[in-house]
C-alpha cells in the first residue's frame, strides 16, 4: 500500500501503521461534530473515499484489534505513546490505491477517556501546590511588610531576618531561588524542545514571556519571582486541563493547527 | 577559572544582591548553559554533515515535554548544587572576586559572549534548518 504523506506528520504516521486502533464512536462524532459536516463527510466516505481513524497509542495496558480496508485484521496494543492520544490519524484512501496519510491535532474534551491520566494528575498536583505555595509566599511578605511598617516592594532579606529571624529569611532565600532557577530553566526547556522538534510560534511568544519574568525578577524582585514561579506551575496546572498544550500552544498554534487541518480535509472530499 | 565557575560566581552575586538563594540560581544558570553548548554543538554538527546526535523524546505536546525535560533536568541541578557546595563557592567567588572583581561591563560582555550569544545562534540555526 502506497502512502503519500501530505503535511509533516510523518512520523506520527509511520507509528500509527503499528499502533492504532479503531476510535471508539464518541470520538468519531465529536470529530464528525467538530468538522460541522459529519454527516455528509460520513456519506461521501462511504463513496468515493475510505476513511479510517487512527490514534496512535492509548492507555497502556489495552489492547484490540482492527481491519484495514481489504478487511485485514491488525492486533494493537497500548504500548507507551499514552501522551499522544489526542493526535489523531485520518488516512484517506482513493479507490486506485493512492492513500493520503495525515494528522490532526485533536483537541479533545476532557474526560472520554482522552489524555494521560497520571501525567495530568501530576500536573494538576503540581499546578495545585504551586497556586497554594505562591498565595503562602504572597502572604508571608504582606505580613513581614505590615510587620517592618513598608510596603512590599521595598522588603529585603534585612526586613525578613528582623520579622521572621534567620531561618525564616534563609527559607524564603531559597523560595526566591527556586521561583528564579525555575523560569530560567523553564526557558531553557522551551528553546531545548524548539531546536529538537521544531520552533513554532508558541515557543516565540513563551520564549519572550519567560525573558520578560526573568527580567522583572532582575529589577523587581518579589513581583519576579512571584510571576515565575505562579507562570511555571500555572502553566503546567494549564496543560493538564487541555491535553498537554502550554497557554502559548494553546492560543496560538492549537487552535489554529486544528482549524487548517480541518480545512485540509474539507478540502480533500470537496 | 573556567567558563561555567565564571558563569556559576556571576550569577550567583547577581542574584544574591536581589535576595535569591545564589547556590540555587547559579548552579541552574550552569545547567541551562550546558544543556545551550550541548544543543548548539549538536546543531552545527547536524547542519554540517547531517548527523543528529542527540534524540530527545518526544511526549506528544509541546506542553508536555517542556515539564517533562523539566522534571529529567531537576536530577542534574540538585547534582549540581550538590557540586557547588558552600567550600567550593567561596573559593570560587573569592578567585572570582580577585580575577573579575573590577572588570564591570566586561563580566557583562563575557556573560553575552557565553551564554545570550550561543541561545541566539542555537535558535537561527535550528530555524534556517527547519525552514530549508
Amino acid at each position: 500500500m502506497k502512502i503519500v504523506y501530505k503535511n509533516n506528520f510523518a512520523s506520527y504516521s509511520l507509528k500509527a501503521e503499528t499502533e492504532s486502533f479503531i476510535l471508539k464512536s464518541q470520538i468519531l462524532n465529536s470529530i464528525l461534530e467538530g468538522l460541522g459536516e459529519g454527516a455528509s463527510i460520513h456519506n461521501k466516505g462511504e463513496g468515493n473515499y475510505k476513511f479510517w481513524f487512527n490514534a496512535i497509542g492509548y492507555n497502556n495496558g489495552e489492547s484490540g484489534e482492527w481491519q484495514n480496508e481489504s478487511g485485514k485484521a491488525h492486533e494493537w496494543e497500548g504500548a507507551g505513546f499514552a501522551v499522544m492520544l489526542q493526535s489523531l490519524m485520518i488516512n484517506v484512501s482513493e479507490k486506485n490505491g493512492t492513500v493520503y496519510g495525515s494528522g490532526v491535532e485533536y483537541n479533545a474534551q476532557s474526560g472520554n477517556g482522552t489524555g494521560d491520566p497520571t501525567f495530568n494528575n501530576i500536573n494538576i498536583g503540581c499546578g495545585t501546590f504551586g497556586i497554594c505555595w505562591s498565595t503562602k509566599e504572597i502572604m508571608i511578605q504582606g505580613a513581614v511588610a505590615e510587620a517592618r511598617g513598608i510596603s512590599m516592594a521595598k522588603v529585603n532579606n534585612i526586613s525578613n531576618i528582623r520579622a521572621l529571624g534567620a531561618t525564616g529569611a534563609g527559607y524564603m532565600e531559597i523560595v526566591k531561588g527556586v521561583s528564579t532557577a525555575t523560569i530560567y530553566l523553564g526557558g531553557i526547556m522551551t528553546i531545548a524542545d524548539g531546536a529538537v522538534n521544531g520552533f513554532q510560534a508558541h515557543h516565540a511568544a513563551d520564549i519572550g514571556i519567560q525573558a520578560a519574568i526573568y527580567g522583572i525578577g532582575a529589577s523587581v524582585p518579589i513581583a519576579g519571582w512571584i510571576l515565575g514561579g505562579a507562570y511555571f506551575l500555572g502553566d503546567m496546572y494549564f496543560q493538564s486541563t487541555h491535553n498537554g498544550m502550554s497557554i502559548t500552544q494553546y492560543y496560538l498554534d492549537g487552535k489554529r493547527s486544528h482549524y487548517e487541518y480541518l480545512q485540509f480535509y474539507i478540502q480533500l472530499l470537496l | 577559572m573556567n567558563i561555567y565557575n565564571f558563569i556559576y560566581s556571576f550569577f550567583y552575586k547577581f542574584w544574591e544582591k536581589r535576595g535569591n538563594d545564589g547556590r540555587i540560581v547559579g548552579s541552574a544558570h550552569v545547567l541551562g548553559t550546558i544543556i545551550i553548548h550541548a544543543l548548539l554543538i549538536v546543531e552545527i554538527i547536524r547542519d554540517t554533515t547531517g548527523l543528529n546526535l542527540i534524540s530527545l523524546p518526544n511526549f506528544g505536546e509541546y506542553g508536555r515535554n517542556k515539564t517533562m525535560y523539566f522534571f529529567l533536568a531537576v536530577p542534574v541541578w540538585i547534582g549540581l548544587w550538590f557540586f557547588y557546595n558552600r567550600e567550593r563557592t567561596k573559593r570560587l567567588l573569592k578567585e572570582y572576586h580577585q580575577k573579575y572583581g573590577e572588570a564591570g561591563s566586561k563580566n557583562t560582555f563575557n556573560i553575552l559572549l557565553y551564554v545570550v550569544i550561543p541561545i541566539i545562534l542555537l535558535i537561527t540555526l535550528a530555524v534556517i534548518r527547519q525552514r530549508s
